[in-house]
């Protein structure tokens, strides 16, 4: 689909340029011309950007013929500011309209979701694993391979770092990975806002080698702790179960057209637990007593050190002295 | 001297071969994040954006030009180029203490305190841009030294530009610019290694700093020519390049690679003393009182340090960054190179034997620095809630680095790098009798 893409925007940047070529040739300098070429190229490119945003993501219905982003989580944060879980529940329930696709009554039913962290310290990895019940319509309907689209809605208290998710996506270990809302990788948690990680996963559904109708997914996305407000020992951080949304190309239609739904999300509750991040935190008690030893031995280090430099010079000066 | 830079560049070779396999076959990096953020900054200037739409780049966009190449001819440029500036830190190093007459032999061995430190040689190869800057600071001293002054107050504006720690050379190098050490169109005359005992002392203009016509004489003599120019060209350099990337990138560029660096105060943990008061207090802003009394101590030595060793000008450097960096509000281990590459040029002039405090003093150093990483390490990767200890050990290498400092202050041959000119001299002894 990429390819495709590629082809056609070469094409029309071909088409452009023969456009500006016959004139500029005619008429300008060949400084002009190269000018005039870049110039072309950028207006090509945006433009192509635009379209091509639209070839590439959901129709979701005929009716409305949105032109919705590659990532989903996309049109809610340009609609808000702050990833708030009442209003993004608002909107994946009213956003989405799964019935546009013809096979949705298909679409796998009864996700089991596990979760948990992986590792410890800081930096640690949310392992998901998700067992899809596929039935055997949904997999004559629908094409070779699918998305599974896993939106996570982080805590404050922990963020994923948008570079190491594109580090992953060059690896081939996600198809698509973004960070939404507030990804400012050094506030603590109480100077941040919260984000949300949309993963896009590809799923081959050639299930033959698998169990028959059983699909397993698996995902760790890696996460990082903020630091936590001021506290006694350890400060909590829960994850809530994520969105599951599932995409595939509808065949037969228009190139990049395709279908989304949502999974079932009160069944994937049922099974899910909430994995909670233990995340050390400073201790409010600690206040006077660091504050106070910490400009102590600022001042004491200090004095050492000028006390020195003035007794090196007085030293060296005797020296002086006694040579002379 | 030779096959020292031919074997150290090998092994750089070697290294950054080495730094993309491990980057291609294993989970942790052998690269450096930063330098990641680089390349990424520079393939936003190469496709005519901002650098700085990148976040976390807070550097000068002149940086991201230099690794522009990085997008079109090896990801590994940048690397090369840092490795490269790092062997011409070796280089320069020799010849700042073939200047000062320095014996081969003892040259060598400063040189290899540079190349062949192991934290030096895996900072350029992992792709960290300060080899740059020592370049730059080492230039500098250079250029001071052979009587270059528009030259050297060029670099110096933009070293500052590049990174703004080398503010606190300024008011050293306007000391050494003395009217008795440079006279109108002769090179200033350096006081030679051999010389270092018998003479030490003598060319300092200021013997006591509390005197006052030693006040007074400083203050009529400070504003030479010389001087002036020197602050107005190095100014002139700061501000241009600050106007052309403003110019250039706006505001992003002012907050990214300026006021970030003078606002830094960074709540996670840190080699600095102060990282667990700033975390602790980050709920509610610091008052005025509290800021001045945490800057305090920093300014007051670095005074101090400056008024006693200026004339020694590459000392007053090093112990200036040492104190520097000790004393400063954010301190990781990159910032160790910036006193690294100062080190070998007071090495001939200490009287402290390798065998015999040099080495305690080595080891205290790295014992502090090792104890604080363990408990660093079973914080950020246990998650063990060690944040007291952790503060305790960033306190014990505060007193390690200060036992060092004053130890290498008092074992310090201390030794004015110019000669009083003859016809400066003579006009003082007029003076005086």
């Amino acid at each position: 689909m990429k390819n495709s893409r590629n082809h056609k925007s070469i094409s029309l940047i071909e088409n452009e340029n023969r456009l500006f070529e016959s004139p500029i040739k005619r008429f300008t300098m060949e400084l002009h011309d190269l000018l005039a070429r870049c110039l072309a190229m950028i207006i090509t490119m945006t433009l192509i950007a635009r379209i091509g945003s639209c070839l590439d993501t959901a129709v979701l219905s005929e009716d409305h013929a949105l032109c919705v982003d590659k990532y989903v989580a996309k049109s809610y944060f340009s609609k808000h500011d702050n990833l708030v879980d009442s209003n993004f529940e608002d909107f994946i329930a009213h956003g989405m309209l799964s019935s546009a696709c013809g096979n949705a009554k298909f679409a796998p039913k009864r996700p089991a979701l596990h979760r948990k962290l992986i590792g410890e310290g800081s930096h640690r990895r949310l392992s998901s694993s998700l067992r899809l019940k596929m039935s055997s319509e949904f997999i004559s309907r629908s094409p070779k391979s699918f998305e599974v689209i896993i939106i996570e809605r982080l805590p404050s208290g922990v963020f994923a770092d948008p570079f190491e998710l594109q580090h992953l996506v060059q690896r081939g270990v996600f198809r698509d990975a973004a960070v939404f809302g507030d990804t400012n990788l050094e506030l603590p948690s109480f100077l941040s806002n919260r984000s949300l990680v949309e993963v896009h996963l590809e799923v081959n559904s050639n299930l033959t080698s698998q169990q028959k109708d059983e699909l397993d997914i698996h995902m760790e996305l890696p996460l990082h702790a903020r630091y936590q407000p001021l506290g006694h020992g350890f400060s909590r951080v829960k994850f809530s179960s994520p969105d599951l949304l599932l995409r595939c190309n509808v065949e037969g239609k228009q190139h990049g057209t395709s279908c989304l739904f949502l999974l079932d999300k009160q069944i994937a509750e049922s099974n899910d637990n909430h994995p909670v991040w233990e995340v050390p935190c400073g201790n409010r008690e600690h206040t006077e007593v660091v504050t106070a030893f910490t400009f102590i031995s600022a001042v004491v280090s200090a004095l050492l050190i000028i006390v020195a430099s003035i007794r090196y010079s007085d030293n060296t000066a005797n020296n002086v002295l006694k040579q002379s | 001297m030779k096959s020292l830079l031919i074997s150290s560049a090998f092994l750089r070779v070697l290294l950054i071969i080495y730094g993309e396999w491990q980057d291609t076959h294993m989970e942790v990096r052998y690269t450096d994040v930063d330098y990641l953020v680089f390349s990424d900054a520079a393939a936003l200037v190469a496709a005519g954006k901002s650098p700085y739409e990148r976040s976390t780049y807070r550097y000068s966009p002149l940086i991201a030009f230099l690794l522009v190449p990085n997008s079109f001819i090896h990801p590994s440029w940048g690397k090369f180029i840092f490795s490269a500036s790092d062997l011409l830190v070796g280089f320069l190093i020799n010849t700042i203490l073939k200047l000062r007459g320095v014996p081969d032999k003892l040259c060598t061995y400063s040189v290899m305190v540079w190349l062949l430190n192991p934290f030096t040689f895996t900072i350029g190869t992992r792709g960290n841009c300060e080899p740059i800057i020592c370049v730059i600071i080492l230039w500098i001293i250079i250029c001071l030294m052979k009587g270059r002054l528009v030259q050297a107050a060029f670099w110096y504006g933009l070293v500052v530009h590049m990174r703004i720690y080398p503010i606190i050379y300024a008011l050293p190098i306007i000391l050494v610019l003395d009217p008795l050490f440079f006279q109108y169109g002769t090179k200033p005359a350096l006081v030679s290694w051999s010389s270092r005992k018998s003479k030490s002392q003598q060319t300092s203009s200021c013997k006591n700093l509390m005197d006052p016509c030693c006040i007074c004489n400083f203050l009529t003599s400070v504003f030479t020519w010389r001087r002036i120019a020197f602050g107005l060209i190095s100014g002139a350099m700061f501000f241009l390049l600050t106007g052309v990337f403003f110019f250039l990138y706006g505001w992003d560029f002012l907050h990214e690679a300026l006021l970030y660096h003078l606002t830094r105060t960074d709540p996670r943990h840190n080699f600095s003393i102060y990282f667990y008061h700033i975390y602790l207090h980050y709920e509610r802003e610091l008052s005025n009182l509290e800021k001045l009394v945490s800057f305090l101590p920093q300014i007051m030595v670095q005074l101090v340090l400056v008024f006693r060793f200026a004339q020694d000008f590459p000392f007053c450097f090093f112990v200036q960054t040492v104190a520097f960096v000790a004393f400063n509000k954010v301190m990781t281990a990159q910032y160790f190179v910036w006193f690294f590459c100062l080190l070998p040029l007071i090495l001939p002039w200490t009287n402290m034997k390798l065998r015999g405090k040099g080495l305690v003093c080595i080891l205290l150093w790295m014992a502090a620095q090792g104890h604080w990483l363990l408990w660093g390490y079973l914080l950020e990767f246990k998650g063990k809630n060690v944040f007291l200890q952790l503060w305790v050990a960033g306190l014990l290498f505060l007193a390690a680095n200060t036992f060092v400092l004053i130890n290498i202050i008092q074992q310090h041959t201390y030794s004015p790098v110019f000669q009083q000119s003859s016809r400066a001299a003579s006009k003082k002894r007029v003076e005086q009798g």
